[in-house]
């Protein structure tokens, strides 16, 4: 018998309903008894130390780790059977993302691939999608780059790309982990005014960060872990 | 006939050159370079088999590759290791069975030609069938690469991004093992069993040390093989020596040339860097 009725999947982005995950080979779940609902529109932010559970929050919520117990629906789906399709319609922004100097992949394709999973066989991006590339890399700041390998630019600049190429999927979800870590307090400013923008325009933003001295303008919830759990959940 | 003989030996060395460079960068890149050697090793022991068997190894060395690629996932599973060690105790016992199967083959002059040719290559003895199959699989691979381009890139790039976003990694990484052992399986016949891999990443190690696009690694990888196996295949005919050691040489000479120049531009740019901060 599945907790969450149709009725709350039209208010809320999001459902989690008693929620435990454990990774391949643990005994401990690294997530329990998580309840959270987070509306269509909302951006939360999700806080607390290392090892609270806020990465595989994300992870579970996207279908990345199988739950082990209780409820997910993600913009009306059920997680993790209907994991491939949420994802079509969610980015992504992990943590890991870093590339060596070495990796053979310019700025303007690492992008243009956020657009593949809409793809369908013998098919390539067509010119205003392209356009669409080329204004996710200027909203970013980083359009001049987009010839460059990626490997060869700073963590900040590979962090803009990244958001643009979150961007430029048009997503109803944004599932952000650690978005502004290599950026500088001026950059992280901007890209956090970037987000709020971002959400104004309907989209609904989850993201972690262990860094609560900026909180992007449109934020709505903080939500702090701690050993698995969510310890609290305070309106901004 | 022995034009039509050097005609099939230029076309199919050409061919598995292209296909060996090509799923060696995709493998290279995914980090599935002992998943390539095992398969190679079962294409070895296969074709080893039919020898035993006095049976055509073509058709033995792609059974096992398929077995293979069918049971590694689901062992690497069932006994809760990673698929690169598995990887490893399959390849000691491939390479275990291989000699087994070699040793084991009747003493005749017609297997001992037979054994040359699946341990160090026989270019001059590829028929009309495999030539149809290695033509065949370099057309599958063309469309593999233009049909699932943007989502191969993707997968390539960073594999936990690409399931983040709904595409089918896994079904991906499979095609790509299964299309490399079939690779390694039908090219045997020109490199050998021991030196396929010279002509797996030889040329794609050359290609990343050249480009910095994926995509023209890809198409440089490709290049560089065929360059190499048709090197290989003049080098062994002018000086009678076997041809899957020649190409072994000639594709280590590439990369050789290869990483001295990329390693002689990236001096060069470092010190023009260094003297325009200097102005």
């Amino acid at each position: 018998m599945k907790l969450v009725s149709i009725d709350v999947t039209r208010e809320y982005a999001v459902v989690l309903e008693n929620v435990y995950a454990t990774y391949v080979g643990e005994n401990k779940p690294a997530i329990r008894k998580i309840n959270l609902k987070i509306r269509y529109g909302d951006f939360v932010l999700i806080t607390g130390p290392n090892g609270a559970g806020k990465t595989t929050l994300l992870e579970t919520i996207l279908g990345l780790l199988k739950p082990t117990a209780g409820d997910i629906l993600v913009l009306g789906l059920r997680i993790p059977e209907e994991a491939r399709l949420v994802r079509r319609y969610c980015s992504y922004v992990p943590q890991d993302f870093m590339s060596s100097v070495s990796e053979p992949f310019l700025v303007k394709y690492v992008v243009a691939m956020g657009l593949a999973s809409k793809k369908g066989v013998f098919e390539g991006l067509s010119a205003s999608e392209w356009e669409e590339v080329y204004k996710a890399l200027r909203m970013f700041g980083v359009e001049d780059l987009a010839e460059r390998p990626i490997g060869k630019l700073s963590g900040g600049q590979q962090q803009r790309v990244i958001l643009a190429r979150a961007f430029v999927r048009r997503p109803r979800l944004l599932i952000l982990d650690e978005p502004l870590s290599y950026l500088d307090k001026e950059a992280k400013v901007e890209v956090s005014d970037l987000l709020s923008k971002i959400n104004r325009d309907g989209v609904t933003i989850i993201m972690v960060s262990h860094d609560t001295s900026i909180i992007p303008e449109e934020c709505d919830f903080l939500v702090f872990m701690e050993e698995g759990t969510i310890k609290e959940v305070r309106e901004i | 006939m022995i034009s039509l003989i050097l005609t099939y030996a230029v076309i199919s060395s050409i061919v598995s050159g292209a296909l060996c460079g090509t799923s060696g960068a995709l493998l290279m890149r995914l980090r599935l370079t002992t998943i390539g050697f095992l398969m190679a090793h079962a294409a070895l022991a296969g074709a080893a088999l039919g020898v035993y068997l006095e049976m055509d190894p073509v058709p033995l060395s792609l059974l096992l590759v398929v077995i293979t690629g069918l049971i590694l996932g689901p062992l690497s599973d069932a006994l809760r290791l990673p698929s690169d060690l598995v990887s490893m105790t399959l390849f000691s016992l491939y390479t275990a069975l291989a000699l087994i199967f070699v040793y084991l083959s009747p003493g005749t002059a017609l297997s001992a030609e037979a054994v040359s040719s699946i341990l160090w290559g026989s270019v001059l003895a590829v028929t009309t069938g495999l030539l149809t199959l290695l033509l065949t699989l370099l057309i599958i691979m063309i469309l593999f690469l233009l049909a699932f381009r943007l989502q191969l890139l993707a997968v390539l790039y960073n594999q936990k991004l690409a399931e983040a976003e709904g595409i089918p990694v896994s079904a991906i990484m499979y095609s790509l093992i299964f299309l490399g052992g079939v690779i390694v399986a039908l090219t045997l016949r020109v490199t050998g069993g021991f030196l396929v891999f010279s002509l797996l990443f030889n040329p794609s190690a050359a290609a990343f040390q050249i480009s910095d696009d994926m995509r023209k690694v890809i198409i440089l990888s490709a290049v560089l093989g065929a360059l190499s196996a048709q090197m290989g295949l003049i080098l062994s005919l002018s000086l009678d020596l076997p041809v899957g050691a020649s190409i072994a040489l000639m594709s280590s000479a590439m990369l050789a040339v290869t990483s001295l120049v990329s390693k002689m531009k990236e001096t060069l740019a470092h010190k023009s860097a260094k003297r325009g901060i200097e102005m």
